[in-house]
């Protein structure tokens, strides 16, 4: 039976598994929409801004590891999707978008909203189609979802001509797994094997760098069983949180620009960097040129390109990580580095004592580091937390331990502000059974605020907390170390967020002493049927320490001062 | 010394948008490309694509294959710099040359193995295939006639001996069976 390309796109996406897509409708994608009606199975939310969709979309994939789906129209509706697109493909979220676009007829001549997405997105996504002839539709479905989950995930986008959805064909949906051109099943030998063994077992300062992969892949157990077997820390990167327990003892934290000062210690001291699904970004490495001098490094990633991108690397192993773990773990002898865990302890000594939430707050204001101190313990910790970016993006990512996988989901790569409220949206529609916060910034939740409009119409039961310095906090601060503390455009309006609150009819509470902080939590905690939202004010001026300045060495951090002790510049 | 031509060979399914999807990646990841080559293989639905970079630019070479094998249509990628390899472009020169230089420009390009394909009044066009360091010589010798423009290929290269890309272990995948499907629906 023939049916119109509008027709078999969703039932492409059925075939998929595709029960929930986040888009937003328009002239050119109108035909998608109205066959939409005929498919009771799929659910759409509505966003309020296609930007505001693709981080739905994107935090559902985070949550669930399934494919997200965002739909936009042509000209503007699908500009509107390449942030989002770019922070997908930072962050390896694999997405579906799909966009409509003026009638193939029209192609290249300027049409009302005409714009050429596919030539726009070519460097966001992982890859990107444009649908010429009707015929071609299931299997280019097929292959984007593949494409968009197989090997390290990303984006992926479909530009749908109208006349092309209006189009009618016999083809259907193709069922079953696909190949793809040049898809090797990857293969380590076992004489990679035995020198990434023989590197584990010559080491006596070794660290675990774990990354993001480790949750892409499920690998958490594996890892856990590395680090114990042979006694070695692991420091974990932003969006490997999660992926090993921060209250294990031989947990370091967060490594990097903002990571816990023992962390970075140590990867410089090491004489081994096991680095597992992490890809050496700037904000890790610092200065790569003094970077973990005398140590050599092995590198597991699933994406053959990594391997020796910024950093060169003694043993490269391509593929995936839980599989290659359980290889490697096979004929692993254990061992013990007693002297190397007493050495890391004295910098965490050193750390604690620094540490702002162990000195007596006594202020009148509170500090964001008890913000997050107080979300982690009023809420048992077992929540599911996405965050904004910028300063109170560092704090939760030091001051909430994370225990279990895919507890923190937030922008790493493209640090995208205005990503937390519409991907908290995401997060909770595709685990229901969580309780999520969105953490943000003032600045960054005015960038996506139209969302709560989003979150009412859906009855999203997502807490946002908004860390309120009424600042650009982290753009302050570079200021404040950088800049000689010329606060040029930080300072920041910003509207009674409370009052606000109250036009999308969602509760809200202000929050501005210690003393409150339970019990807000606790309200907010308890409110069902839709969105809520605490604002904290907090301390304008805080900085988040250490700090490793852009390009400096690892090592080299600012760090929090001692009470008296002014602000040393490394 | 002779700096060694930098040059990453890749046999890729011959889609309409390769061309640009594999510009696209050059650009992305900041690559100086001296040529991009594209054309067809004796094998339907593959062709070949070759990217030249800065004479030298050895590591950006092995950059450039891995980055290579991330794009989608990719089969196999080759890095021949360094490699025992024949590289091969072809040029278009068009020379000032009346009736009284035609036989000296003639003689040159019988030394140059190049060949003269079309003759005008004033001007000649001579066809010469070779690697560039033999163009560059070709052209330095032409200069002194006058060259009015000229075009060139790029580069096109093979590895030298059983140094082959093969596509045996890249199975057709979707694209190619829905080429098969759509041409055999218009054939019948």
């Amino acid at each position: 039976m023939s049916k119109t390309g509008a027709q078999l796109i969703w039932e492409c996406l059925i075939e998929e598994g595709v029960e929930l897509v986040f888009g937003y409708p328009g002239g050119a994608i109108l035909p998608a929409y109205d066959a939409m009606t005929q498919y009771p199975e799929i659910h759409h939310v509505l966003s309020r801004h296609e930007q505001g969709a693709t981080h739905m979309a994107d935090g559902f994939a985070r949550a669930t590891g399934q494919v997200g789906v965002a739909i936009a129209t042509s000209g503007p509706g699908a500009t509107n999707l390449v942030t989002g697109l770019g922070t997908a493909m930072m962050d390896s979220v694999p997405m579906v978008c799909i966009t409509g676009q003026v009638p193939t007829t029209a192609l290249g001549g300027d049409a009302f909203q005409e714009t050429d997405i596919v030539g726009i997105s070519q460097s966001v996504t992982k890859h990107n189609y444009l649908v010429r002839d009707v015929d071609e539709l299931p299997f280019i479905v097929k292959e984007a979802f593949h494409v968009a989950r197989s090997g390290r995930p990303g984006p992926v986008l479909i530009d749908l001509p109208k006349d092309v959805q209006l189009a009618t064909t016999e083809q259907t949906p193709i069922q079953g797994p696909i190949r793809l051109p040049g898809e090797k099943t990857l293969q380590i030998s076992d004489a990679e094997l035995d020198e990434a063994r023989r590197l584990i077992g010559a080491a006596d300062r070794p660290v675990i760098l774990a990354g993001h992969g480790i949750l892409l892949s499920g690998a958490e157990t594996q890892v856990q069983a590395l680090a114990e077997r042979c006694d070695i820390p692991v420091s974990v990167t932003l969006l490997g949180k999660g992926g090993f327990p921060e209250a294990h003892p031989l947990c370091l934290g967060m490594m990097g620009m903002h990571g816990t000062a023992e962390s970075n210690q140590a990867i410089q001291e090491a004489d081994l960097l096991i680095a597992l699904g992490m890809r050496f970004d700037d904000r890790v490495t610092g200065n790569l040129a003094t970077y973990a001098p005398n140590s050599k490094k092995i590198h597991v990633d699933i994406d053959a390109a990594e391997i020796g991108k910024n950093v060169k690397v003694d043993a490269g192993l391509v593929g995936d990580l839980a599989p290659v773990l359980v290889r490697l773990l096979e004929d692993l002898p254990k061992k013990q580095h007693a002297e190397w865990r007493r050495c890391i302890a004295g910098w965490c000594e050193e750390s604690n004592s620094r540490d702002i939430l162990r000195r007596a707050q006594n202020g009148p204001v509170l500090m964001a580091a008890e913000v997050i101190d107080a979300l982690h313990r009023h809420t048992g910790g077992n929540v599911v937390n996405v965050t904004d970016v910028g300063q109170h993006q560092m704090w939760e990512a030091q001051y909430f331990p994370h225990e279990r996988p895919g507890t923190l989901f937030t922008s790493g790569g493209m640090g995208t502000m205005g990503y937390a409220v519409p991907a908290a949206i995401g997060v909770k529609l595709g685990r229901p059974e969580e309780e999520v916060w969105a953490i943000v910034g003032d600045g960054g939740f005015q960038m996506t605020m139209c969302e709560l409009a989003t979150a009412v119409q859906e009855g999203v039961e997502i807490n946002i907390a908004i860390v309120n310095n009424g600042y650009l906090g982290m753009v302050r601060q570079w200021q404040e170390l950088f800049y000689d503390e010329r606060y040029h455009q930080t300072p920041m309006l910003s509207p009674d967020f409370c009052r606000l609150a109250a036009a999308f009819e969602i509760p809200s509470i202000r929050v501005s002493r210690r003393d409150e902080m339970e019990g807000a939590i606790a309200t907010a905690q308890a409110h069902r049927g839709g969105p809520t939202l605490v604002e904290f004010v907090v301390e304008q001026h805080d900085a988040v320490f250490p700090m490793v300045p852009a390009g400096a060495d690892l090592d080299k951090m600012i760090r929090r001062p001692h009470p008296g002790e002014s602000l040393k510049l490394a | 010394m002779q700096q060694k031509p930098s040059i990453v060979s890749a046999l890729v399914e011959d889609r309409p948008d390769l061309l640009s999807q594999a510009v696209a990646l050059l650009r992305r990841r900041n690559f100086d490309a001296r040529s991009v080559t594209v054309g067809k293989t004796d094998e339907p639905h593959v062709a070949r694509l070759t990217v030249t970079l800065k004479d030298g630019e050895t590591s950006e070479a092995a950059r450039l294959a891995r980055e290579m094998g991330r794009l989608l249509y990719v089969l196999s990628v080759q890095n021949l710099t360094g490699e025992p390899s024949v590289h091969r472009e072809l040029a278009l020169i068009k020379v000032r040359s009346g009736a009284d230089q035609r036989a000296q420009v003639a003689q040159l390009c019988e030394v140059f193995r190049a060949r003269i394909v079309d003759v005008a009044q004033d001007t000649v066009i001579v066809e010469t295939t070779g690697d560039g360091e033999k163009i560059a010589g070709f052209l330095e010798v032409l200069r002194p006639f006058g060259i009015v423009e000229m075009a060139r290929t790029g580069t096109v290269a093979l590895g030298r001996a059983d140094r082959a890309l093969d596509t045996a272990d890249a199975p057709d995948s979707t694209w190619v069976e829905r080429q098969k499907a759509m041409e055999a629906r218009h054939a019948c």
